[in-house]
């Protein structure tokens, strides 16, 4: 096979069974790889209303063909489960090194199932693996877990994905992790890890991508690094990374302050991008193959932590445990970024969960006595941190907040939901929803809970400003689309779907599509094209969007077989009842009313009944019949 | 012109890891970190990342070393060269390189040294920050010296140019 390694690992931790299977050319053709591929498994092996953290689970890890080349930002892998936080899709993509190296050694896919006895971690060595005893290395945090590794097997070249102590304590927004910040973030995918007792997969390959035509794959490869480093937006992208989004964002008004009850930041200089790279970053970091470099290696000098070193953090981790906690303190918010990833916390739950408990102070709905007197308060960043070690630990109020932000309001009761910030039991990443309606859409209908990585409709955003090539490929022409309005909106948050699953799967970094609505980035037939010359087989943008939508509807399947209809497809209650207090959007939310009607188009145009469910035409348009007999059987 | 230099600049490797794949993509026709002639080695706490490859000595140990001669340096690029056809396989040169230099295709048997792209090298051309470069010797030298010197111009144009201006 060309771009794909041709091998999938399936791994019965139980049975202590490991077996290799061909990757079988079905699969790829109708699913491509990672994500698709990963949702396909997952769909034929789970089983219906299965606990997450049982060992009828099923763990997967998917590269993309693209994984590991030449092709720009290939560093990505696809994690796929069921997820113990939103009892739906668990998935995550995640950057680095790891997921080229397991190419290398031979693989696109692992498949982990069942329970270990006890802690072990899976060793994979150039087409052999095998499965090692972790006993030591439980309790360890994710970044000392992949120093003993490659220690004790004496290659310092060996990648890892691990969880880490959060992941072992079942911490329902835990992380699997590799390299020092590279996170699979979201629905707690570490938390199956570590209900599974496997701690990590260490990984060492020295075989071959092939490539089906590799001079003219080596010709367009060089020709899109240097298209992308030439666009005069490289250096803003690349220099500052996403910290750049802070300040823009927050000027925009669309940056959550204070659990998302304000979204104007005062402090905002104290932590913009720009502050971050005058006194904290080093240099830039990239990921492999990535000629962005979106990452940063800091420093902090002076204060409580003088001297930390590492790498991070993202915009979504400084706004998390910054502004959403009234946080203003730089060195605080990258030690805290630092230190959940260590222990491998979602940094975007956390900061969710710890603000929701300074608004429940604020409001008076709970105090300082109910947080084990913990004087955990806006800004209050030493609390903050005696939190998280609580969560991890599971200690007195902590074993609460491990649960996510929804379960503590369940708990605490007293309308207290209301102020959880979330859209299928998955809380909110940092975009505040309430002006740019695309984004409500985007948000709260994505397969995996609300989150902007299965479609965020920046194109919309920007209106006048967006780049008119942009605006032209999205709806077929000329147009200026309001932000504001709940027309054509539908249409953006489609286009924007179908690009982030076909990069799930070929194996591509987001960060390098357009975004923002400018004229930077690859476009979906630049990817088709990297395909096409990688893999040998005929892509093109037609047929590109014909697999990202049998990938996007055998994903909206698997939410309605286990439970999901129309009524898990709105904004959070604050988004449609409070308008923004103040700031250039002051007074916006969404109108539910018009949000039915945006949410009927969106439906009609996915070919999808008035309940979200696909059709049986449409299933069977995209060759899921027997995805089609299930749901009808199920009387969906 | 003088002659030209491969320089690398360890500050600036984001540790991304498009040389190593460039690098084998161009020479081997396929994406494969074994088979290319340049190296990340990296320090992931410290954040300390170096590309490595062969350095082009001026008394190449590797052509000395070879006991059937077929290392030698290019006369158009002054790259070291090894004659694949006539190599026996015996990786002396591996063993004698002090900065392993030279990689080995342990499927093929042959040695793989660095021999600058016939002059345009696709690790340089894909670099993003120019932590590779392919520069005239002379001019590398003094961009070092300049860099250095940075500080201390600066500070000297402040005693020279007039306040606020």
């Amino acid at each position: 096979m060309f771009g794909w390694a041709g091998k999938i690992l399936k791994v019965d931790l139980s049975r202590e069974k490991i077996v290799e299977e061909p990757l079988n050319e079905d699969l790829t053709a109708n699913f491509l790889g990672g994500r698709g591929i990963n949702v396909k498994i997952l769909y034929d092996e789970l089983k219906p209303k299965t606990d997450p953290l049982s060992p009828e689970n099923v763990l997967i890890f998917g590269c993309g063909p693209l994984t590991g080349t030449l092709s720009p930002c290939s560093g990505r892998f696809n994690i796929t489960t069921l997820s113990p936080l939103t009892q739906i899709l668990g998935d995550s993509n995640c950057g680095g090194w790891w997921a080229p190296e397991l190419k290398f050694a031979g693989y696109d896919h692992i498949v982990v199932y069942s329970r270990a006895e006890k802690p072990v971690y899976l060793w994979i060595c150039d087409g052999k693996a095998e499965l090692r005893d972790a006993s030591k290395l439980w309790g360890k945090d994710s970044i000392e877990t992949q120093e003993i590794i490659r220690e004790d097997l004496g290659d310092p070249e060996i990648q890892v994905v691990t969880i880490g102590q959060a992941g072992e304590r079942l911490v329902k927004f835990a992380n699997v992790r590799t390299g020092l910040k590279d996170s699979a973030g979201r629905t707690g995918t570490g938390a199956v890890m570590g209900s599974k007792r496997l701690k990590a997969i260490a990984v060492r390959g020295t075989g071959s991508i092939k490539i089906a035509k590799p001079q003219e794959f080596e010709e367009l490869c060089v020709k899109l690094h240097i298209a992308l480093r030439e666009n005069p937006l490289f250096e803003a992208f690349s220099v500052y990374g996403t910290p750049i989004l802070s300040k823009i964002l927050n000027e925009a008004g669309i940056m959550p302050v204070k659990n998302w009850q304000t979204t104007d930041f005062p402090e905002i200089d104290a932590i913009s991008g720009e502050t971050f790279v005058e006194k904290y970053s080093l240099k830039n970091k990239g990921c492999f193959g990535c000629p962005l470099h979106c990452n940063h290696f800091y420093r902090i000098k002076g204060g409580p932590f003088d001297g930390e070193m590492g790498e991070g953090p993202e915009y979504e981790s400084i706004n998390s445990l910054g502004p959403r906690c009234g946080n203003s303190d730089f060195p605080s918010i990258i030690h805290m970024a630092n230190l959940c990833n260590r222990y491998g916390l979602d940094t975007i739950t956390t900061g969710n969960v710890l603000g929701l408990m300074m608004e429940f102070r604020q409001k008076r709905i709970v105090t300082e006595n109910d947080m084990d007197n913990i004087d955990l308060d806006w800004g209050k960043w030493e609390a903050m941190i005696e939190m998280i070690e609580k969560i991890v630990r599971r200690e007195g109020v902590g074993n609460l907040l491990a649960e996510g932000p929804l379960s503590v309001a369940e708990k605490i009761g007293k309308g207290a939901e209301k102020y959880v910030i979330h859209t299928k039991c998955l809380d909110y990443s940092s975009h505040e929803n309430r002006s740019v309606k695309g984004y409500a859409l985007s948000h709260a209908v994505s397969t995996r809970g609300g989150d902007h990585l299965r479609s965020i409709p920046t194109c919309v955003y920007w209106g006048p400003t967006a780049d008119p090539e942009l605006v032209k490929m999205v709806y077929g022409g000329v147009k200026t689309v309001d932000p504001r309005s709940y027309e054509d909106q539908a249409i953006a948050v489609i286009w924007y779907e179908r690009m982030y699953t076909a990069c799930d799967c070929i194996g591509m970094c987001k960060y390098i599509t357009p975004w923002l609505g400018t004229g930077f980035g690859l476009v979906p037939s630049e990817m088709a094209e990297l395909f096409s010359l990688a893999t040998g087989v005929e892509m093109d943008e037609r047929k590109m969007v014909e697999i990202s939508d049998r990938v996007y509807n055998l994903e909206r399947a698997f939410l309605v077989r286990e439970g999901i209809t129309r009524r898990d497809d709105y904004p959070p209650a604050r988004f449609m009842e409070e308008p923004i207090p103040s700031g250039p959007n002051k007074g916006d939310k969404i109108d539910r009313k018009k949000y039915d009607e945006m949410l009927n188009e969106y439906y009609e145009l996915r070919g999808w009944t008035s309940d979200g469910v696909p059709t049986q035409a449409k299933l069977k348009e995209l060759g899921l019949n027997s995805v089609a007999d299930e749901l009808k059987r199920l009387g969906k | 012109m003088t002659q030209k230099i491969l320089l690398i600049d360890p500050e600036k490797c984001t540790g991304c890891r498009i040389c190593e794949v460039a690098c084998s993509l161009h020479h081997e026709k396929e994406c494969d970190q074994s088979k290319s002639r340049v190296h990340i080695l990296k320090w992931e706490e410290m954040g300390v990342d170096v590309p490595m490859l062969c350095m082009q000595c001026d008394e190449p140990i590797c052509e000395a070393v070879c006991p059937v001669a077929v290392i030698h340096r290019d006369t158009e690029t002054n790259a070291i060269s090894i004659d694949h056809e006539a190599c026996i396989g015996c990786r002396m040169c591996a063993v004698a390189c002090p900065f392993g230099g030279i990689a080995l295709d342990m499927a093929g048997k042959k040695a793989l040294v660095c021999d600058l792209c016939k002059g345009d090298p696709v690790c340089v051309k894909l670099c993003p920050t120019g932590a590779l470069q392919y520069v005239s010797a002379t001019r590398a030298i003094l961009m070092k010296k300049r860099e250095a010197a940075k500080k201390l111009g600066e500070l000297m144009g402040r005693f020279v140019a007039p306040p606020g201006r």
